[in-house]
C-alpha cells in the first residue's frame, strides 16, 4: 500500500490531529542532522499521546506502511531521515517531565524533553543527568536512547546505555512494552541494552526513566597547549596510564581551535597545533592532587601552555568553544562532513597521521575535534557541495577514514549511528554471518519491516553492490562457504 | 583458533543432528536456572588467556575459559580490576560464565553491572560461525548491541568464546566499615551518602550490622569513614558476600534472590542479607518464598530449594509480551534450539 492512499491518510486524521501532507510544510522536516541526505516524507503525524502512538503504529503495521519516529531531528547519521513513502511521526509534544525521583535519584520522562532540559530541572536537587551529547541543548532524550549518545563526560560516566533504567517501547504491532525496571536487573534478555543504539528499528521509546548522579563538589577544567599533535596523543595516553580517570578528555586541533576562538572567543591559544581540555572532579583536595598528576603527563609531554579553570564562568567558557567546534567550522568551509569513528587510544597519533595524508591526497581541508580519552574520533571534511566533485570526494574521504577506524581494531561509530549515512561501510565492520544475526534481531521485533526501514543494518545485496565485505583476520574462515 | 573451530565442529555437528549441548565454563553456576541431565557437555576450560592487554586503553580481551581469579589477579599486577565485581564462586569459576550469567558483585549500583563493562563478544554461532559484536573501542553504535544482550542469557544463544572488558584503575585506599544500627538507620546512611559523590562502592546490612565499603582517593576515604564513626572490618567481606560463601549462605536450606527498588518496603522475612544498598535482597530462610504473595516491582531468582518439589521456576516469569519476544530472538540465534534448551525458561525451552 503506498502513503499516497487517501483511505490511509483518512485514518490517521482520525488518530491524531496534527497531521502534514503538503510540500512546502513537510520540507520541514525532510532532513536531520545529516544534510547532505534529503528526503520529503510521504506524510507527517504529530502525536499527542501514547495511545495515539500506539494507533498510529497498529495502523502502519497493518498497512506495511514505513514509519520513521523522529526527535529534534539533530542526528549527524540521518537516522530520521524520512522514508518517501511512509509516515514520519513526530515526538516533539512529548515533552514533560512526568516525575522527578528524589530519593531514588531518577527522572521519568517524556521522549521529546531535550537533553539539558533533563539536567535543568533537577538543578536545584543539586543532580544531573551525565551523558551530554554536543547538541544537548536540542536533541531529544528518545533520540539519545535510539542513538545511544555519548558526550564529553561519558568516559567517566558512560554513555545513555549506562544511564538509562526503563523504557516504555511502542512494538511495531503497536502493543506497549515497559523494559527494565527500577531495580538494577531484570528476568530474561538484557532487552534495555538491545534498546538502545538501535536508531528506532526494534520499537518507538515513548518514556524513559533516567538515573540521576549528585553534581559533584568541585569540577576543574584544565587548558593545555601543544605544538603538535603527537605530543597532545601521547599527554592523553600519559594520563590514562596513569590511572587518572578524568571525566571529559577532549583533544583540538588547529584549524578546529581557530574555527572555535574566532565563533566564541573561548580564550583558546592561537597557533598552537593542538589542544587538550581536560575536566576534573572531586573534593578540593582530591582536585588539587588529580591536577598536579595531569600537570606532570601534559609536561613530560611538552605542552607549551597549563591552565586551570575553576570558576564556573570561566569552565563554562572554555567548553563552549569545544561544543560549538561543529558550527564553528561550518562558518569557515560552506559544507562540512563529521566523521565519528573510534579507535584505540593507542593509535591516535598514527591516524591523526594518516587523516592529514588522506587531506592531501583528496585536497580538502579537515578540522579535528574528538573524544580523545576514549579514541572517538570527529574529524570534520571541509568542502562545497555547489564545487565540482568536492562532495564526492569528502565522500569517499570519509569512507577511507572510516575504513582505517576498523582496520586498527576501531568501529565506524562511535555515537553517531549508522543511519543512512554509514551503512556502506557496515560492510566493511561485519560479515554476513553478522549482518544476518542483526536482521534476524530486527525481524524478532518488526517482523513486517516497517520501522525504518533501509537504516543502520545494510542488505546483503547492498553490501555485494558496494564491493566489501568484511573478512575475519584477513582470512577466509571458511573457504567452502560462497562470497561475494 | 584451533580451539574455536573446534568448538564449531561440535556445535555444528549437535546443530545437524539436533543433538542439545551444554555450554559451560568451570560448572560453578549449575545452581542458577535448569541444567538437564546426560546432555553432551561442551566446555571453555582449556580455553584460557588473554587474547589482547594494553594497560594503557582500559580495556582487556580475554578467553572465555579464564578463570576469574587469574584474569583479576592479572589486572592487579597493573593496577587495575573489573569495576562490577564478577563474583568467583570458587577458583574455577570463569569470565565467561560469569557474563553468560550477567552477574555482578557488590559494586553494582556504584560501578555498573558486567553488562556496562562488556564492550564486545566473539561468539560462536548455532551454524559454527564464529562473529564478533562490539569490540575493543569504548563507543561503539555500529550494529545492534548483541554483546550486551547475550549477557545474562545463560549461554541460551550461543556460545561466548572472548570478550573485551573495560577495566579501571584499582582505588588508593579500600576499607570496610561495619557499623551497628537498624535497618532505617541504615537506609538513611546509604542514601546521605549516595546523595553526593562519595567514596561508597559497597553496602551490606543483616542482622543489625551495616557493612559499606569506601573507595577512592586516601582523602575522601578517611574523611567518609570519620562521618561513618564505625569498627574497621576485612575487606574480603565482599567476595564472600558475591560468591554466596558467607556462612549465612552455607547454612541456608532455602534461598532466594529479590531483586528491587532500594526503596521498595521490605518483604515479610524471617532472616536476609540485604545487598546493593537494600535493592539486592537476599532472603536465606525457608519461610520466605517470594512466589507466594510478593507483590512489589521487582523480580526473583531462586538460587536454592532444598525441600522445592517443583525445580523448575527458577526465575521470575516474563510478561507475555516480553516472553514472545524471547522466543522470537532465541530462533534467531539458536533455531535448533541446542543451546542450554531451558536454562532460564524450562517449559519454553528459553
Amino acid at each position: 500500500m503506498t502513503i499516497n492512499n487517501q483511505a490511509f491518510i483518512k485514518r490517521l486524521r482520525a488518530i491524531a490531529r496534527d497531521i502534514i501532507t503538503d510540500d512546502e510544510r513537510l520540507a520541514v522536516y525532510e532532513t536531520d542532522g545529516l544534510t547532505a541526505k534529503k528526503q520529503l516524507p510521504g506524510v507527517v503525524v504529530i502525536p499527542d499521546t501514547v495511545e495515539q502512538v500506539q494507533a498510529i503504529v497498529a495502523l502502519c503495521y497493518a498497512h506495511e506502511v514505513p514509519l520513521v519516529a523522529r526527535g529534534a531531528g539533530t542526528g549527524l547519521s540521518g537516522g530520521a531521515m524520512p522514508h518517501a513513502e511512509g509516515v514520519l511521526m513526530v515526538m516533539a509534544r512529548f515533552n514533560r517531565i512526568v516525575n522527578v525521583d528524589t530519593s531514588m535519584r531518577t527522572a521519568t520522562v517524556q521522549p521529546g524533553v531535550t537533553n539539558l532540559a533533563i539536567s535543568e530541572a533537577v538543578s536545584d536537587l543539586g543532580l544531573y543527568y551525565a551523558p551530554d551529547p554536543s547538541s544537548q541543548i536540542a536533541c531529544t532524550i528518545g533520540g539519545n536512547v535510539a542513538e545511544n549518545s555519548g558526550g564529553v563526560h561519558c568516559l567517566k560516566y558512560g554513555l545513555t546505555v549506562h544511564n538509562v533504567k526503563q523504557l516504555s517501547v511502542v512494538l511495531p504491532d503497536g502493543e506497549l512494552i515497559v523494559i527494565g525496571g527500577k531495580g538494577y536487573d531484570t528476568p530474561g534478555y538484557d532487552l534495555l541494552a538491545l534498546m538502545h543504539g538501535s536508531e528506532g528499528m526494534l520499537g518507538i521509546v515513548v518514556e524513559v526513566v533516567v538515573q540521576l548522579l549528585p553534581k559533584p563538589a568541585e569540577i576543574a577544567v584544565i587548558m593545555a597547549a601543544f605544538s603538535n599533535v603527537i605530543d597532545a596523543a601521547n599527554s592523553v595516553s600519559g594520563v590514562i596510564s596513569e590511572g587518572l580517570l578524568p571525566a571529559g578528555l577532549e583533544m583540538m586541533d588547529k584549524l578546529a581551535i581557530q574555527a572555535a576562538e574566532s565563533f566564541v572567543g573561548a580564550g583558546y591559544p592561537q597557533g598552537a597545533e593542538a589542544m587538550l581540555l581536560c575536566e576534573l572532579d572531586g573534593s578540593s583536595e582530591e582536585l588539587q592532587v588529580l591536577i598536579e598528576s595531569v600537570r606532570t603527563q601534559f609536561e613530560t609531554n611538552h605542552c607549551m601552555t597549563f591552565t586551570v579553570a575553576r570558576d564556573p564562568i570561566e569552565r563554562q567558557k572554555l567548553w563552549l568553544g569545544r561544543k560549538a567546534a561543529f558550527p564553528a567550522v561550518g562558518r569557515i568551509a560552506p559544507d562540512y562532513y563529521c566523521m565519528d569513528g573510534t579507535i584505540p587510544r593507542r593509535e591516535l597519533a598514527n591516524v591523526l597521521q594518516a587523516i592529514t595524508e588522506l587531506s592531501h591526497k583528496y585536497e580538502l581541508q579537515v578540522a579535528n575535534v574528538f573524544h580523545a580519552g576514549d579514541g572517538n574520533l570527529h574529524p570534520l571534511i571541509l568542502y562545497d557541495a555547489n564545487e565540482g566533485d568536492q562532495q564526492v570526494r569528502a565522500e569517499a574521504f570519509g569512507s577511507e577514514i572510516l575504513a582505517l577506524c576498523i582496520e586498527k581494531g576501531g568501529t565506524i561509530t562511535g555515537e553517531h549511528g549508522v543511519g543512512v549515512e554509514k551503512i556502506n561501510e557496515m560492510c566493511l565492520q561485519f560479515d554476513r554471518n553478522e549482518l544476518g544475526i542483526f536482521h534476524g534481531i530486527k525481524k524478532a521485533f518488526d517482523d513486517r519491516g516497517i520501522l525504518n526501514p533501509g537504516k543502520g543494518i545494510p542488505t546483503l545485496s547492498r553490501c555485494a553492490e558496494f564491493g566489501a565485505m568484511h573478512v575475519h583476520a584477513g582470512e577466509e574462515r571458511f573457504p567452502h562457504l560462497d562470497r561475494f | 583458533m584451533d580451539e574455536i573451530e573446534a568448538f564449531a565442529e561440535t556445535i555444528r555437528k549437535a546443530d545437524t543432528e539436533g543433538n542439545p549441548i551444554q555450554i559451560r565454563g568451570g560448572g560453578t553456576k549449575n545452581f542458577l536456572g535448569y541444567v538437564p541431565e546426560g546432555l553432551q557437555i561442551l566446555t571453555t576450560q582449556s580455553y584460557t588467556g588473554i587474547l589482547d592487554y594494553h594497560p594503557a586503553e582500559l580495556i582487556v580481551r580475554v578467553k572465555a575459559g579464564t578463570p576469574v581469579a587469574t584474569l583479576t589477579g592479572l589486572l592487579r599486577s597493573e593496577g587495575q580490576m573489573l569495576a562490577f565485581d564478577p563474583p568467583a564462586h570458587d577458583a574455577t569459576s570463569t569470565i565467561g560464565g560469569v557474563v553468560s550469567a550477567g552477574l555482578s558483585g557488590s559494586a553494582r549500583p556504584f560501578r555498573g553491572a558486567a553488562r556496562d563493562h562488556l564492550l564486545g563478544a566473539g561468539m560462536v554461532l548455532h551454524d559454527g560461525a564464529y562473529c564478533e559484536f562490539g569490540g575493543q573501542v569504548m563507543k561503539n553504535v555500529a550494529g545492534y548491541d548483541v554483546s550486551r544482550l547475550v549477557c545474562g542469557a545463560y549461554g541460551t544463544l550461543g556460545l561466548i568464546a572472548d570478550l573485551s572488558l573495560k577495566v579501571v584503575p584499582v582505588p588508593e585506599l579500600e576499607k570496610t566499615i561495619n557499623r551497628e544500627c537498624s535497618g532505617d538507620e541504615a537506609r538513611e546512611i546509604i542514601k546521605s551518602l549516595s546523595n553526593r559523590v562519595s567514596p561508597l562502592s559497597a553496602s551490606c546490612f543483616s542482622g543489625d550490622t551495616l557493612s559499606i565499603r569506601l573507595s577512592g582517593s586516601e582523602q575522601a576515604v578517611k574523611a567518609t569513614e570519620k562521618l561513618l564513626k564505625g569498627a574497621e572490618a576485612d575487606n574480603s567481606l565482599w567476595d564472600q558476600l558475591d560468591a554466596q560463601s558467607l556462612p549465612a549462605f552455607q547454612n541456608a536450606s532455602d534461598i532466594w534472590r529479590l531483586s528491587t527498588e532500594a526503596d521498595e518496603p521490605l518483604f515479610d522475612y524471617d532472616f536476609a542479607i540485604l545487598d546493593w544498598g537494600f535493592a539486592q535482597r537476599w532472603l536465606l530462610d525457608p519461610k520466605s518464598d517470594p512466589r507466594e504473595g510478593y507483590a512489589g516491582s521487582g523480580h526473583w531468582t531462586r538460587i536454592r530449594c532444598e525441600n522445592d518439589v517443583f525445580q523448575a521456576e527458577v526465575f521470575h516469569p516474563l510478561s507475555t509480551l516480553a516472553l514472545e519476544l524471547h522466543r522470537r530472538l532465541k530462533s534467531t540465534f539458536d533455531p535448533g534450539r541446542i543451546f542450554n534448551p531451558g536454562r532460564m525458561y524450562r517449559e519454553e525451552g528459553l
